[in-house]
């Protein structure tokens, strides 16, 4: 078991009353404590990746956001092996 | 052995993404946006000395423009004002001194706003050179641009 989050990606803006907070429209994703990637909160969002990752956590990855999103992107709903390898650098699983 | 992690380091790992386009070029540079104020001279007529400024109220945000390799099946992000997203520039990882082990930090810095594809040009097709594009991501000030360090 991975543990996946997601969580708001949050700034601070600077403005003539000074520093404010915002929210960006994307979620951070965090995997087992470390940020790997971020993902859009519009349906068809792409899902953005920059660590490599076993497919079982990917898959993970996907059900959190599905359950996140409730209408995420087609790719979170129903993704393909063919759609893991075009948009994940996955790696292979330890246990494999 | 405490971990000393570094002040110096480079620009490799960084990745730049979007909240609706996908994108999948290679990257060859990224140049991070400047963030300006504009100078308003408030001199007068007995001012002797030096110019004098007072900074103006609003700040501009900037834009951010990125080098990357073209493939002719790269699918290319549409150039228009009227089509806003978030871009977001994740820096890499802070090393830890004189090793390419990273520190224990869990978030890389970034910066990230909302704005749109301002430009995008097509590479120089010559003799002995990559084919390499170039795009401009401008930040509209709506949501951000912000600048979150590394934890």
């Amino acid at each position: 078991m991975y543990k996946i989050e997601l969580k708001p990606h949050k700034g601070i803006q600077r403005s003539m009353f000074g520093p404010i907070e915002v929210e960006h429209d994307q979620w951070m994703i965090y995997a087992n404590g470390l940020h790997v990637g971020y993902v859009g909160k519009s349906a068809g969002a792409p899902i953005n990746i920059f660590a490599e990752m076993p497919k079982s956590m990917l898959l993970e990855l996907k059900k959190s956001i599905e359950e996140h999103m409730g209408a995420p992107s087609p790719m979170a709903i129903a993704p393909t092996d063919e759609e893991v390898e075009r948009h994940f650098k996955a790696v292979e699983d330890d246990d494999e | 052995m405490p971990i000393t992690e570094t002040h110096a380091d480079t620009g490799a790992g960084a990745t730049i993404t979007f909240s609706s386009t996908t994108f999948a070029a290679k990257i060859r540079s990224i140049q991070l946006p400047t963030w300006t104020v504009d100078d308003l001279e408030k001199s007068t007529l007995d001012t002797t000395a030096y110019k004098e400024f007072v900074p103006s109220d609003l700040v501009e945000p900037g834009e951010v423009s990125v080098t990357c390799l073209f493939p002719t099946s790269l699918t290319l992000p549409v150039v228009a004002a009227t089509v806003t997203e978030t871009c977001t520039i994740t820096f890499p990882l802070r090393k830890v001194a004189s090793t390419t082990t990273t520190s224990n930090e869990t978030t890389a810095a970034n910066i990230a706003g909302s704005g749109y594809f301002k430009s995008f040009q097509f590479p120089n097709l010559q003799l002995g050179n990559l084919q390499e594009a170039t795009f401009v991501f401008k930040f509209d000030g709506d949501t951000g641009p912000t600048f979150t360090k590394s934890v």
